[in-house]
């Protein structure tokens, strides 16, 4: 894994499995790849099913400052290789990701509404408030401010109302920095109670749906505003994602599987998690199939909350594959698994 | 060039029979395949090396609904052509 392999290494593999000898093997390597060439130099395209597209592509001329001389240099226009996979191949080499699909992050948010102008005002005085206050009492907190704010409104229009004869100008509210009229103060309360309203259930769901996946606050402080342009750190379960293959290499070579008696079916192994374990790589490992993870997770529910984030060090049972049905040869027993792990996937990014 | 005539072409080249040329040049393919997928990088020498690389993950707005989308890691098959063509290459005037 993830080593050099040379024209040699190609004739070896060829020659264990077919009958053709090493040196004539090496030969014909060595005559394809030339002839790709004098294919590319000749038509600029070459096409070979099952590998890819080579072609020739045009540079055009460009001008550049000489580190050295800081004099002006041109790059006289010439063609360059440019290579395309074949789909096959692109989505074989893809394959330790090929479970992991696009996910829409602002279904959420689409609630939202477009907030008038003066609403806008009381929604960053609300904001700096919601960052303080701890989560649990979240919702009940801001709403009795949202009330508090009100009240103190509303009795500004009282007051309004009764020295109405009276040419003196009314206190302002608290929350307009505008000199605004009587009517309009009215008005401005009740955008404001609309806003707080409308801020508070956003807030809210937004919680709600964003619990299991934040830790961090300033995670929480940064999703909270999409609209001014922080760097935005993505709640990526990081099992899924973080890892390379070279890490993930690592860990599948230190792993020594402790295999069981036969007496006991129950379970074929047991592995512990380390950095870069993937459940999927598991089945791979045990089963032949990545797509049996989630029956790994079955047999762990108990002691895993979120098959994508498992902690270092827990211990995970490897069920017999007896247990679920699990054969990598069969078309539809890796359909069921496919489904079930569709279906878990789907319930933990809802979650 | 198409494949079919770059096949040709191999069996006109190589002094072998041509049954021998296809299956040479299948067990080729799944022998490239296999490895590449293993995430070795394949040198060849004159030619290129082919290779994986990590395209990290990332977040696109939708332009139209403006739906904040992420988008996985993914793993893309690479070539780097050699030193040797990429000067023969350049000194191609025109096609």
């Amino acid at each position: 894994m993830n080593d050099k392999v040379t024209e040699i290494d190609i004739a070896k593999r060829i020659n264990e499995q077919i009958n053709v000898s090493e040196p004539i093997a090496a030969d014909f390597i060595s005559t394809y790849f030339s002839l790709i060439r004098e294919g590319l130099e000749a038509d600029g395209v070459v096409k070979i099913t099952g590998l890819g597209t080579f072609k020739l592509v045009m540079t055009e001329s460009r001008k550049i400052v000489s580190v050295h001389t800081k004099e002006d240099q041109e790059i006289p226009s010439h063609y360059r290789i440019t290579f395309t996979p074949d789909k096959e191949l692109a989505f074989r080499v893809n394959e330790p990701y090929a479970h992991l699909t696009t996910i829409n992050l602002d279904e959420a948010d689409l609630k939202e509404e477009p907030i008038e102008p003066i609403a806008n005002a009381a929604r960053e005085y609300f904001d700096d408030e919601i960052h303080e206050i701890p989560l649990p009492i979240n919702a009940p907190v801001l709403n009795k401010d949202v009330e508090s704010y009100v009240s103190d409104a509303d009795q500004d229009d009282l007051e309004v109302s009764e020295n109405e004869t009276q040419p003196v100008e009314s206190p302002e509210p608290v929350l307009s920095s505008e000199p605004i009229g009587k009517k309009k103060s009215s008005l401005s309360s009740a955008l404001v109670v609309a806003a707080s309203c409308l801020l508070t259930v956003v807030v809210f769901l937004f919680f709600y749906l964003a619990i299991p996946y934040i830790t961090d606050k300033e995670d929480l402080q940064a999703q909270d505003q999409p609209e001014t342009e922080q760097p935005f750190v993505p709640e990526v379960p990081p099992e899924v994602y973080s890892d390379s293959i070279a890490v993930s290499d690592s860990s599948a070579e230190v792993k020594e599987p402790v295999f069981e008696p036969a007496q006991e079916p129950a379970s074929l192994a047991s592995e512990t998690i380390r950095y870069g374990s993937r459940l999927t790589l598991l089945a791979q490992k045990y089963y032949g199939n990545k797509h049996f993870w989630c029956y790994i997770y079955e047999e762990n529910k108990s002691h895993i909350s979120n098959p994508n984030l498992i902690g270092i060090g827990t211990k995970i049972i490897i069920p017999h594959p007896s247990k679920y049905g699990i054969d990598a040869n069969s078309s539809a027993s890796v359909e069921k698994a496919k489904s079930y792990s569709r279906e878990l996937n789907n319930k933990v990014y809802k979650d | 060039m198409n494949n079919k005539e770059f096949e040709k072409k191999l069996c006109d080249t190589l002094p072998l029979k041509t049954d021998v040329v296809t299956q040479l040049n299948q067990q080729l393919l799944v022998v490239l395949e296999q490895e590449l997928a293993n995430g070795n990088s394949v040198c060849l020498s004159s030619f290129g090396t082919f290779e994986l690389k990590k395209k990290a993950e990332r977040i696109t707005k939708h332009p139209s609904t403006k739906n904040r989308i992420l988008i996985p890691p993914k793993l893309v098959l690479n070539f780097t052509p050699s030193k040797s063509i990429k000067t023969a290459i350049k000194k191609i005037k025109s096609l």
